[in-house]
């Protein structure tokens, strides 16, 4: 009789037990990027957040459709209560493992406190993932989703593609969601990469440089060059400078930066940024040959001096005019030298700008291609 | 003890009381030598050899009628002189319980009475028709003897008897079962084997009481550890170069009679994972084998309970573009991820049974028709999704990697049971429902010895992992396995092929 | 072939393994957050603490050899105080299980199951771990060698998939500690070392005893390097102030994998797989050493009698705590000066009155 009713009791716990939380995948949504705008209404909900999700129609070998993503905006007081907002014109909930891209408009980078909320959410939630790309944008968001749709090609969407596989880093600098708080952690300054659109194009260059979760300063592509040679982050990149009159073609295949600081008097930090790669394009032309020593040291000092300039004007900038120290300065004290890191770093807004930052460039073209 | 008479009417008539209605009992009149000795020879027509008993025994003392057997002289050793010098028969036998004659003429012998004697003469003339020596239809190898069991037990004696010839391989008969009295034939290798386990073997066998034994299987499951289980604790096999294998290993062979199949005692995880042809290939493929083999049982068991965690409850955990396809495959199948699963391992397992019991070449085209056809149809009707037609074939078709069958069947109905598991609460489901059979798996014992042996820390270090996980080349293998707790634990010399 | 003899390999498996269990996820940042990134230190220093209690547990045991360490309590102290002490680690043990249990239930219901009402996960997670709690502690160690590699591919396997991204950078500036918070930190970690204890009950039934002490503090050792492997990997991945921040970095770290490349992505599944096997682990020993202390205390027989009566008694106290904030300010605490107590003081004190006992006998 026992064994009778603990079998009955088993039984109906299978059926009894509801499976909470089963919910078939095809009636799930998954949503591929946030995008988050300001709100100007009075309320609570001040942000205008949009999500767009691929249609699992239009995948795979019965694709039946052409829509490959579908857009929503709605009006919320956070991220994932717009999923709440948006349940009553969507049919399926909202699942956000698989979301890989955050795109913050430019009018909610200027409002400190909202962006620091945002960053919350997305770092408490449990199902996010850590990783996923932030971009800032020029102008707004749900613009920039919406020109997307007929683009979209790719099942984790354009944007995360194109962030990730990109191979031309100096455009712009990735920043996922890790990286971005720990920088601002420890240097309270970021770079994210800018996304803009332009009729249905939409395109990811230049970046936004932020302080404290608050938008300093756009950086367009040259600016943001330069940064990534300072860090070293460079991986593809290809410079152009006068020669003679001539233009040459210089691709880089490997960068590298270091840093060196000196605290005997002051705060002295070297860095020292290297080059490497080989010529891409010169001219055809009779006396011109690049199978020469002579040229080719001409050459690389002409580069250098090229990417020096460039680098030392982001550098000024950054360091004079927004006093925000994105070079990782502040970063190498607190890990190198903790004492003096700690009676400064308080000052550091007003020590930063008055550092002496040397630089140095190397470039080495070591091929030459195919002719001379 | 029942006698017998000295009167030999009387014990004729007593085994015709004993045999009434047994029509092919037959009693072969004779009278020896001059003195008309009456003797009789009982027998059951079809269980003997004719040819030997008419030449071997009647033809012996029949043959010449000079001879004088003479009761004065002879008396009491009549039965003897007869055995000493007239019957040529291979194997005789003196006998005077009446129960111990039965089992004789029920068994396929032929009992000689003779007038005047207490003692009946048995006489070996077993020989029912018997299949051949054939492959062992369960267990094939590209490399290695093709000789299988068969139902006879002394042919399967032989072939093992073949395969060791040390004096010190003992074999024990006994009889099991009220009524059928089935043979069993006990092997074992005395300096190797450890006594416990030997004890151990003969206590339950000694405590079975049923009444009829008709294969290996049901002595398997008398005498072993958990009958509950779904895994076996006896090895089953139908090689004899495995019963001679695992003897040398220090385990105990149990020949049943009627039955192909012998019976190893005592089994680990280990040696279910071991099928014979490992030790006749090259050490490296048989190594990966046997890794591959680790991996198809989690497959088998595991693969549909992971599809249904993972569509239904946590498509998080599969990379972004699986996931997406998975969506995509799974639009306007009317079904959830559950019930699809169900619905198809349950037709699998149907189309099985079926393709058992028809046998031949009707057989095998139902199972391609079955499994291409209909699983074919079923995804171009969009009930099913072709995702899920795969790992339903994979998990049936990994099943087979595993060498036991009776191993391999215990993960098929596991399988079931994790599905459920998956289906109520998902990954947590699936991992609990493993770490309760870890604990199973731990707590069983075959006579004694743990079942998950070689990966439970008894002596890994003398090498037990060298010949389960994979298979080290034959010169590292120096000792036996130390699971069996042999005494003699040495099984190879110092220098050999390649070691100095 | 003796009943209830585990070897050596199987001591070490079954510390490693019951020791390593929801210390895990927490550990990095509690002892970041005192310790910054020197948290290390405290992982070392506080793995080091059980060490000298080893040692004193196999002196005692080889003053008393083939007794259990409840024969010998009940000798050397009286019976009175020896009960006593049976009570005092029974509480601890009942709510050491509670603790661990209501943390799992969380991490679950965080990471794999939303909307299953906690308190289904409890039950289940319970009635499973009572189902091996049932049987002799050979068995628990032979779960223990199956269970150990995992457990210890788990951190070799975060080092594997975390190496593209580490920034080794992170893990400085080193020595840079405020020497005050270094009591505190040791204390922190020292909780994640707890389960030794219940390994040195089973020194008597261990084959050989002379090794054994070699192989507990091999185990030890082992668990030290997993914590301090863990440690670094997360600090590298997330830096010091994220990792302050996180409560359970050890899983999220495996969320910042992503490498498209090779298909490896959301690799929490596999990580939570394997977490469960490494707390059911946990909770196996445990569980079955509070039956045990019953079956001393009533002089019953076997222990499997009382295992039903303790799964609503652990119950009760796992959902007793209303969240998590409470489970890791309250609890832990309590189960920290317990644990002190417990595995500390009490051998100690037995063996203090051991040696003085057999002085006493010698003169």
């Amino acid at each position: 009789m026992k064994k009778k009713i603990i079998i009955v009791g088993l039984l109906s716990l299978i059926f009894l037990s509801g499976c909470w939380d089963k919910v078939e995948i095809d009636q799930r949504i998954f949503v591929s990027t946030i995008g988050v705008d300001l709100h100007e209404e009075s309320g609570m909900k001040k942000y205008m957040v949009t999500y767009e999700y691929p249609n699992i129609n239009a995948i795979g070998k019965n694709a039946t459709e052409d829509q490959k993503v579908y857009v929503h905006s709605t009006p919320a007081s956070s991220i994932f209560q717009a999923g709440r907002e948006l349940s009553t014109q969507i049919p399926f909930p909202f699942y956000y493992k698989h979301l890989k891209v955050l795109i913050l408009g430019e009018k909610l980078l200027n409002e400190e406190k909202m962006v620091r909320q945002v960053i919350d959410e997305l770092n408490r939630d449990t199902k996010v993932n850590k990783n996923i790309q932030i971009l800032a944008a020029e102008g707004k968001v749900s613009d920039i989703i919406n020109a997307n749709v007929i683009r979209a090609q790719t099942t984790d969407g354009v944007l995360y593609s194109n962030v990730k596989n990109n191979r031309t880093s100096g455009k712009y600098t990735v920043q996922t969601l890790t990286g971005l708080i720990s920088t601002l952690d420890f240097a309270g300054a970021t770079v994210i990469p800018k996304v803009t659109v332009e009729g249905d194009r939409y395109s990811v260059s230049g970046g936004c440089l932020l302080k404290n979760y608050k938008h300093v300063a756009w950086l367009d592509e040259k600016e943001n060059r330069g940064l990534s040679f300072v860090r070293g982050q460079v991986e593809n990149e290809t410079l152009d400078a006068f020669y003679k009159g001539d233009i040459i073609s210089f691709t880089v295949i490997q960068s590298s930066s270091n840093k060196e600081v000196n605290l005997d008097k002051e705060i002295d930090v070297t860095f020292s940024v290297r080059l490497e790669g080989y010529l891409q394009g010169y001219i055809i032309g009779k006396d011109k040959t690049a199978f020469d020593m002579k040229v080719i040291e001409e050459m690389e000092k002409v580069l250098e001096e090229d990417v020096k300039k460039e680098i030392q004007s982001i550098i000024k900038k950054i360091q004079k005019t927004y006093k925000a120290d994105v070079i990782g300065i502040g970063e190498h004290l607190s890990k190198f030298e903790p004492k003096k890191w700690r009676e400064i770093k308080d000052d550091w807004d007003n020590i930063f700008p008055d550092i002496n930052i040397d630089l140095s460039v190397d470039v080495k073209i070591r091929r030459i291609g195919l002719t001379k | 003890m029942e006698e017998l008479s000295k009167d030999l009417n009387t014990n004729l008539q007593m085994l015709e009381e004993i045999f009434k209605d047994v029509d092919d009992l037959v009693f072969r009149l004779v009278e020896l030598g001059e003195s008309k000795t009456k003797a009789c020879f009982v027998f059951i027509d079809e269980l003997i050899d004719g040819a030997r008993l008419s030449e071997y025994a009647i033809q012996a003392v029949l043959i010449d009628d000079k001879k004088d057997f003479n009761l004065k002289l002879f008396t009491s050793n009549l039965i003897k002189n007869l055995a000493n010098r007239e019957i040529t028969i291979s194997e005789v036998k003196e006998e005077e319980d009446l129960g111990n004659i039965i089992d004789a003429i029920l068994s396929g012998q032929t009992v000689l009475f003779v007038e005047k004697e207490k003692k009946a003469l048995l006489l070996e003339t077993r020989g029912f028709p018997t299949r051949g020596i054939s492959e062992p239809e369960s267990e094939t190898v590209v490399r290695g003897p093709r000789d299988g069991f068969g139902e006879n037990l002394k042919m399967n004696m032989a072939l093992v008897r073949r395969r060791i010839r040390d004096p010190k391989l003992k074999v024990k008969m006994k009889k099991v079962g009220r009524r059928s009295k089935t043979d069993i034939a006990i092997m074992y290798i005395e300096d190797i084997i450890n006594e416990n386990i030997l004890e151990e073997v003969n206590k339950r066998i000694e405590q079975i009481d049923i009444d009829a034994i008709l294969d290996s299987s049901t002595l398997e499951f008398l005498i072993e550890d958990n009958y509950l289980s779904p895994f076996p604790q006896i090895e089953v096999t139908e090689r004899p170069d495995t019963v001679a294998a695992s003897i040398y290993e220090g385990r105990v062979g149990i020949l049943v009679d009627n039955t192909p199949f012998a019976l190893i005692a005592p089994v680990t995880i280990g040696a279910l994972m071991q099928a014979a042809e490992d030790h006749y290939s090259r050490w490296t493929i048989t190594s990966f084998i046997r890794l591959l083999r680790i991996f198809a049982v989690f497959l088998a068991a595991l693969a549909p309970a992971f599809y249904i965690a993972m569509t239904s409850f946590h498509p998080g955990l599969i990379p972004t573009r699986l996931t997406y396809y998975l969506g995509a495959s799974r639009i306007n199948v009317p079904f959830p991820a559950v019930v699809e699963a169900f619905l198809m391992e349950i037709t699998i397992e149907v189309l099985r049974e079926s393709g058992t019991r028809l046998a031949g070449p009707i057989g095998s085209t139902i199972g391609i028709v079955g499994g291409l056809i209909i699983g074919q149809a079923a995804v171009e009707a969009g009930i099913v999704s072709p995702l899920m037609i795969i790992i339903v074939a994979i998990t049936t078709i990994s099943v087979f990697a595993l060498p036991n069958y009776e191993w391999a069947s215990g993960f098929r109905f596991i399988r079931f049971a994790y599905m459920i598991l998956a289906a109520i609460f998902g990954l947590y489901g699936i991992m609990l429902g493993i770490v309760v059979l870890f604990v199973h798996l731990a707590k069983m014992e075959s006579f004694g010895i743990p079942y998950t042996a070689p990966y439970s820390g008894l002596g890994l270090r003398e090498g037990d992992l060298k010949d389960t996980l994979i298979r080290a080349p034959l010169q590292k293998l120096k000792y036996r396995p130390r699971f069996t707790l042999p005494k003699d634990k040495k099984r190879m010399g110092e220098k050999n092929n390649g070691e100095e | 072939m003796e009943k209830n003899r585990i070897s050596n390999q199987q001591l070490k498996a079954l510390l490693v393994t019951t020791v390593i269990g929801i210390g895990i996820l927490s550990l990095p940042s509690e002892v970041a957050v005192a310790l910054n990134n020197d948290g290390w230190i405290a992982i070392l220093i506080g793995g080091l603490i059980p060490v000298p209690f080893i040692m004193i547990m196999d002196r005692l045991f080889k003053m008393y050899p083939k007794k259990s360490y409840f024969q010998i309590t009940k000798e050397v102290m009286s019976p009175f105080v020896a009960y006593i002490f049976f009570i005092v680690f029974f509480i601890y043990t009942i709510v050491v299980i509670g603790y661990i249990h209501r943390v799992f239930a969380e991490v679950i219901k965080a990471y794999l199951l939303e909307n299953t009402p906690i308190k289904v996960i409890l039950i289940t997670m319970l009635v499973a771990v009572s189902y091996a709690a049932r049987s002799r502690l050979e068995v628990l160690a032979r779960v223990a060698v199956m269970i150990y590699p995992i457990i210890l591919g788990f951190p070799i396997f975060l080092l594997v998939v975390n190496l593209p991204n580490l920034d080794y950078t992170n893990i400085l500036p080193i020595f840079q500690l405020d020497i005050k918070q270094i009591p505190n930190g040791i204390f922190t970690a020292y909780s994640a070392y707890l389960g030794f204890e219940i390994t040195t009950l089973a020194f008597n039934i261990t084959e050989d005893n002379t090794k054994s002490v070699k192989y507990t503090l091999r185990g030890l050792f082992t668990v030290i390097g997993v914590y301090l492997i863990v440690f670094f990997v997360t600090l590298s991945q997330y830096g010091v102030f994220q990792l302050k921040r996180g409560i359970w970095p050890s899983i999220d770290v495996i969320k910042e994998v992503d490498l498209p490349g090779y298909f490896v992505e959301n690799l929490d599944g596999i990580v939570l797989a394997i977490w469960v096997l490494v707390v059911y682990s946990s909770l196996g020993p445990f569980f079955h050493t509070s039956g045990i202390i019953l079956k001393e205390i009533f002089n019953t027989k076997t222990h499997e009698v009382f295992i039903p009566f303790l799964i609503p008694i652990t119950f009760v106290i796992s959902i007793i705590p209303d969240n998590l904030v409470v489970v890791t300010k309250v609890m832990a605490r309590i189960l920290e000066y317990l644990a002190f107590i417990v595995s500390i003081i009490l051998p100690v004190v037995i063996f203090i009155v051991a040696y003085i006992k057999k002085r006493r006998v010698k003169t």
